[in-house]
């Protein structure tokens, strides 16, 4: 069920990004909607079902672009990658609420810095189009705002409904609460 | 603090929405009111950008005149050699000739036996723009007015000109087409009436050049004005007989065969014993070698344009 919420919604947001994207441009500067709701995923639910929303949002991106194949897609795994991996060392910090909110803040924007800064290499490398560097850190500022913004509205309405909580059963049916085995009614 | 009601609209929600929504309202604001006039008036007030947008005016406009002073000189050039030969005035040139200016289009082709050139009568660059008062960007009308557009670039059999030699021969292009082929000198099919002093005459192309890659013509068809009853049967050892051409001297042409304007520098005759490698032949060589020409002026005799459409009108 997760699996599927979260690709969907990766899966549209690529499609937001290819015909929107225009609309949003300041300055010649485009947020990325994509690398938000991925950084974001790997932020809040790391896991299979991340990864599998990674991957199809990387392939259609792939698809969709005039791009060689796999830069988007590695630029994601990469930006998951590295998301998740300091979310997961997060866990071990001891601290209050503001130290994790802080540190969501810094996984979110190396995240998309390190995607911002792979997928113009990977370009380079493969097509040889040398990459505009000037733009790069008002796009990541620009997408930053965006993953911010963006992180407790896809937490509330994309993944926190579909994460097993005590109280979030309450009023549902006896069926719903047989699928979980009782544990958290 | 006051925790939020479950359900109810958080402050992270509507930030989200209002930035979500607020940069292609505006965009959409810019694009379909006054908005984006007033925008682009603000950003052009700078000091900075006005400056830049002067110092590239200036830039295109300083190489525009150079190109069309350029053409001018070609022009007199060629208007100079017409009146000259004709003993009309400039504006007797002006009511029979039109004059017109094209690029010679850069085609790759490291053959020295080439034998067509191409011109492409399309401008290179955007007209220029003025920047007004109010603020709105106007072009430019096309400087000297040698720039053909539409319609009026030539149809028909014309002269190709740079500076006062010949380079050629129009091949007329279907309308719509803003590219034409130039029969050159070096073609074996290439046809042109000349004069030198009283001796006339017609030069035909021979395919070669020599070794600085002029074009060589042969000598046909030659008679004396004073004798015009006469034609002069060519012979082995070139330059024999009454038209005989001594070496180094102009050849023109001569203007009545309806292509080419009179006076216009077709080359010099050269020695005999050259002459003698093709056939016996008086020889002329060309005096341009059009390999690195850029640009050329198409003269367009107006009366054969007239003629043309005045036949195809007939033939309906």
């Amino acid at each position: 069920m997760i699996a599927l919420r979260l690709v969907l919604i990766a899966i549209l947001t690529v499609f937001f990004q290819a015909l929107t994207a225009p609309y949003y441009e300041l300055a010649g500067v485009r947020p990325d909607f994509v690398l938000v709701v991925l950084a974001v995923y790997a932020l809040e639910a790391p896991g299979p079902a991340t990864w599998i929303a990674t991957v199809c949002a990387g392939v259609l991106f792939d698809l969709l672009s005039i791009a060689p194949f796999g830069c988007h897609l590695v630029a994601m795994i990469v930006v998951v990658l590295v998301v998740q991996q300091g979310s997961g060392r997060a866990h071990g910090i001891r601290g209050g609420s503001g130290d994790a909110v802080l540190h969501g803040v810094v996984l979110l924007t190396v995240g998309i810095v390190v995607g911002l800064t792979i997928r113009p290499l990977l370009l380079w490398l493969l097509s040889g189009r040398q990459p505009p560097a000037t733009h790069l850190p008002f796009v990541a500022l620009y997408t930053l705002i965006f993953a911010l913004t963006a992180l407790p509205v896809l937490r509330r309405f994309v993944i926190a409904p579909t994460l097993p909580r005590r109280g979030d059963f309450r009023g549902r049916s006896g069926r719903q609460r047989s699928k979980w085995g009782g544990r958290f009614s | 603090m006051r925790a939020r009601r479950p359900g109810g609209i958080a402050v992270a929600e509507v930030l989200f929405l209002v930035l979500l929504l607020v940069p292609p309202a505006l965009r959409l604001v810019r694009d379909h009111t006054g908005f984006r006039d007033w925008l682009g008036a603000a950003s052009r007030r700078t000091p900075l950008r006005d400056a830049e947008v002067l110092r590239a005016e200036l830039a295109a406009t300083r190489d525009e005149l150079r190109e069309a002073h350029a053409r001018l000189e070609s022009l007199r050039d060629v208007v100079g050699a017409v009146v000259e030969a004709d003993g009309a005035s400039s504006d007797d040139f002006a009511a029979r000739f039109r004059a017109v200016g094209a690029d010679i289009v850069g085609f790759s082709d490291p053959s020295p036996r080439r034998h067509a050139l191409w011109l492409s009568f399309q401008p290179r660059r955007e007209p220029l723009r003025a920047v007004e008062e109010g603020g709105n960007v106007q072009p430019l009308a096309p400087l000297a007015g040698l720039r053909a557009h539409g319609s009026e670039i030539p149809r028909v059999s014309c002269a190709v000109v740079s500076g006062k030699h010949l380079v050629g021969r129009l091949v007329p292009s279907p309308a719509g087409f803003s590219i034409a082929r130039v029969q050159s000198l070096r073609d074996p099919l290439f046809r042109v009436r000349f004069r030198v002093g009283d001796v006339t005459g017609m030069l035909w192309g021979t395919g070669l050049a020599d070794g600085e890659g002029h074009a060589l013509l042969e000598v046909h068809h030659r008679t004396r004005d004073s004798e015009p009853d006469t034609r002069v049967v060519e012979s082995a050892g070139a330059g024999l007989g009454a038209g005989a051409l001594s070496t180094g001297v102009e050849v023109v042409t001569a203007g009545n065969d309806g292509v080419f304007p009179p006076g216009i520098l077709i080359g010099e005759t050269v020695p005999g014993a050259d002459a003698s490698r093709v056939g016996g032949k008086s020889l002329v060589r060309a005096a341009l070698d059009p390999a690195f020409l850029e640009r050329v002026v198409v003269v367009v005799d107006r009366t054969r344009v007239e003629f043309a459409v005045l036949t195809a009108g007939e033939s309906r």
